[in-house]
């Protein structure tokens, strides 16, 4: 009966002049290292990504607390300039104002006839123009409904 | 070289090494059971706060990082009918102390009330509100200018601070002040308009919750909720800013002219009811009249005298008891059970047209024309002219007049009432009567607020006022004509205004006084002069009436035709000019056509 020796694990078994090829040693050491420096760049980079990331949202952030804080201030500029302007025009102001400038108040109302030809004259230099469209339409409750449909989208 | 150990050697190593082996292990059991009990407390206390406690720290850590924030409505405006701004709020500045920080309750109370300029005894009550040991709050002042509060900042008071907060601004100052009305500092509307649309100016504050990092500073990505507030309706009256003015101004020299107690004015669009303006004065004994904060024209009500002629002869007229031709034998005195009832100037009998009777104002020729009328139909009249009712305005603390169902009428009232005494009325109720002549026999109910503007800026407008058909159109004209007459060439020939036909009645009421009364203990009266009418009378747009209350009685300026008229005729030039009517091309006013 034939017999065969098996190696014993760990040991090195030669027979005669037969030899194994020669063992070369992988440099895994080196793998390894490199694989963890790209973990590395990648995770301080992700990480690098995410802190700016944080960085801009919070700088929008304070833009955006900074914008508030600014529409509110608008606002309330917006009220007191309507507040001014309505008492620039009122008509208590512009009584005093005329009184300090001397002016009086008018006499009675009186109704003439204008001829026919005068009126025709005055509509022909004036292109029939409406003396309303002259003066202008928009009044500042107007302006304040703009406003305020903006304001209404705005949260 | 070293020999080899002995058995005996080699058995003793063993036992040391058996030893420490036992004492190794024994010490990492030993830790091991440490860490593990360590660890099943740090797990155990974990299972704790992510379960049974979670909720409760969850809470209280939102709670140190959220900071809610209430987003105050703001309270809508009130425009004019041209869209100028009448009442608005802004934001001002209010003044407030934390009293558990202020170290010199005293000397802090008295820096603050010299720079004020307030008396003794308020800066007295700011002490002790100062010096309250359990109080976390107390005003100082609330919403000054700018200038005032930074003054009152400049002084680095300890424990004094400032917050922002809306303040209602009327922008005429006292311009239309009965009619707007006011709001407390709270902004809740306590009277006039303010109050009566409290509810559509008032909007619903809002709230945001946002998470907020240690220097208060919204967290990025930290939890925010926003709900917006919903601002109040604006509101869009019928009132003329500019006509608005020039009643009160004219009505504030007349009864500084007259020396007289109050004075209303009230115009009127003749035929939509809407008021252009409404003018309430007053003037304390010994001073100048000033615009009052209380509505005259609706709250005050009095006897109308005359005017009320206008109701009963028309009411004749379109029940066809009598015609304008129709003649009446006018004694200059009859007796009303024990009283005697006489016309304003004496006469003896005399014949006069309904016409005549209207035009020279006549007591007793009323009386004659309300008995073919009957007092149940005289009564029925006076209500559907509106009186002894609120107006459909239901202005705040308005009055509905006195008048007494004609059952309930007794002694003269029977003859009284026709000639405007025995009931009362009140302004607002007088003009829109008389409109109801203007209107060709339909009353309009008189009308202030146009519409309102919703969040969107949405002009919504209100219902067109109500009306009702009072008289026929033709005795509508014909009371027109005999009103024309009254300012041609009766007893308000000051309303007259060249090249403009005018319609309108007179009236001078006694006022009853505190004895019960037309005379007072020292034997005088007190006169309510009124003036109510329409123009142009060909083709009525604008109805005025104005009344002075307690003229000076021992001057000819105390009657409706001398107090009241003149200041009807200033009036209504400005509304002709403002609203820019032109008479028709053939109205001449009182001057005869040529």
């Amino acid at each position: 009966m034939a017999t065969t020796s098996l190696a014993r694990p760990g040991r090195v078994h030669q027979t005669g002049t037969q030899r194994r090829p020669e063992l070369v040693v992988v440099p895994r050491r080196r793998r390894f290292v490199g694989a963890v420096l790209t973990v590395v760049v990648v995770v301080v980079a992700g990480m690098l990504a995410v802190t700016a990331f944080h960085t801009r949202l919070a700088e929008r952030q304070y833009q955006l607390d900074v914008l508030e804080r600014q529409v509110s201030v608008e606002r309330a500029r917006f009220d007191v300039l309507r507040r001014d302007r309505a008492w620039l025009a009122s008509p208590e102001r512009l009584a005093g104002r005329a009184r300090e400038l001397g002016l009086v108040t008018g006499g009675r109302t009186e109704f003439l006839d204008v001829p026919a030809d005068i009126v025709a004259l005055v509509a022909a230099a004036t292109a029939g123009l409406d003396p309303a469209a002259a003066r202008g339409t928009r009044s500042p409750l107007d302006d304040f409904r703009t406003v305020k449909q903006v304001l209404q989208v705005e949260p | 070289m070293t020999s080899r150990p002995s058995r005996r050697q080699r058995r003793s190593g063993v036992d040391a090494r058996a030893r420490t082996d036992h004492r190794l292990r024994r010490r990492l059991i030993v830790m091991l059971s440490v860490v593990t009990i360590m660890l099943t407390v740090v797990f155990g206390r974990v299972v704790m706060l992510q379960t049974v406690q979670a909720d409760t720290y969850r809470a209280a850590s939102m709670r140190q990082r959220l900071a809610t924030e209430t987003l105050r409505a703001s309270r809508g405006t009130i425009f004019d009918r041209h869209g100028v701004e009448l009442a608005l709020s802004v934001p001002s500045i209010t003044v407030y102390a934390d009293p558990r920080l202020v170290h010199d309750p005293v000397s802090t109370a008295t820096a603050l009330g010299q720079l004020l300029g307030w008396s003794p005894e308020r800066i007295a009550d700011l002490t002790t509100r100062l010096g309250s040991p359990t109080s976390h709050f107390a005003y100082v002042v609330r919403q000054v200018n700018d200038d005032l509060a930074q003054a009152i900042m400049a002084l680095r008071l300890p424990g004094v601070a400032t917050y922002t907060e809306p303040q209602r601004v009327v922008t005429g100052g006292d311009l239309a002040r009965s009619i707007l009305g006011r709001t407390d500092p709270d902004g809740v509307g306590i009277s006039g308009l303010e109050l009566l649309h409290d509810l559509d100016l008032t909007g619903t504050d809002g709230r945001v919750q946002r998470e907020l990092d240690g220097r208060g500073r919204s967290l990025p990505t930290g939890r925010r909720t926003l709900q917006a507030p919903r601002p109040g309706d604006d509101i869009v009256v019928t009132l003329d800013r500019s006509i608005q003015y020039q009643v009160e101004q004219a009505l504030l020299r007349r009864v500084d002219q007259l020396s007289a107690r109050r004075g209303t004015a009230v115009v009127m669009d003749s035929r939509t009811g809407e008021l252009l303006a409404v003018g309430s004065v007053e003037r304390e004994s010994g001073s100048r009249a000033r615009v009052t904060a209380a509505n005259l024209t609706a709250v005050s009500a009095h006897e109308p005298g005359s005017v009320a002629k206008v109701i009963t002869t028309a009411a004749a007229l379109n029940d066809q008891r009598v015609r304008p031709s129709t003649v009446f034998d006018v004694p200059g005195a009859i007796m009303a059970g024990e009283f005697k009832i006489t016309d304003a100037y004496p006469h003896g009998l005399e014949p006069m047209t309904v016409t005549d009777i209207m035009v020279r104002s006549s007591n007793i020729g009323t009386i004659l024309i309300s008995e073919e009328l009957g007092v149940r139909r005289q009564y029925e009249y006076l209500r559907a002219f509106g009186f002894g009712e609120r107006t459909h305005l239901q202005l705040p603390g308005e009055s509905a007049g006195i008048l007494r169902p004609h059952n309930q009428w007794r002694g003269t009232e029977r003859f009284t009432t026709s000639y405007g005494y025995g009931f009362a009325a009140t302004s607002l109720q007088l003009a829109a009567a008389m409109n109801v002549i203007a209107n060709g026999g339909t009353y309009v109910a008189p009308r202030l607020v146009r519409g309102t503007v919703d969040a969107s800026g949405t002009v919504q407008p209100m219902p067109p006022a109500p009306t009702r058909d009072v008289l026929r159109p033709e005795v509508a004209d014909t009371m027109t004509r005999m009103l024309t007459d009254v300012v041609c060439r009766g007893t308000a020939k000051l309303a007259r205004i060249p090249g403009v036909s005018v319609a309108g009645k007179t009236g001078t009421g006694y006022k009853v006084q505190d004895n019960g009364t037309y005379v007072d203990s020292f034997g005088r009266r007190s006169y309510f002069a009124t003036f109510v009418g329409f123009l142009p009378a060909e083709d009525p747009r604008i109805t005025i009436l104005v009344s002075i209350d307690e003229p000076d009685p021992s001057t000819r300026d105390r009657f409706g035709g001398t107090a009241a008229a003149p200041v009807f005729a200033e009036i209504a030039q400005v509304a002709l000019h403002e609203l820019q009517i032109e008479p028709p091309a053939h109205d001449r006013g009182c001057e005869p056509t040529s």
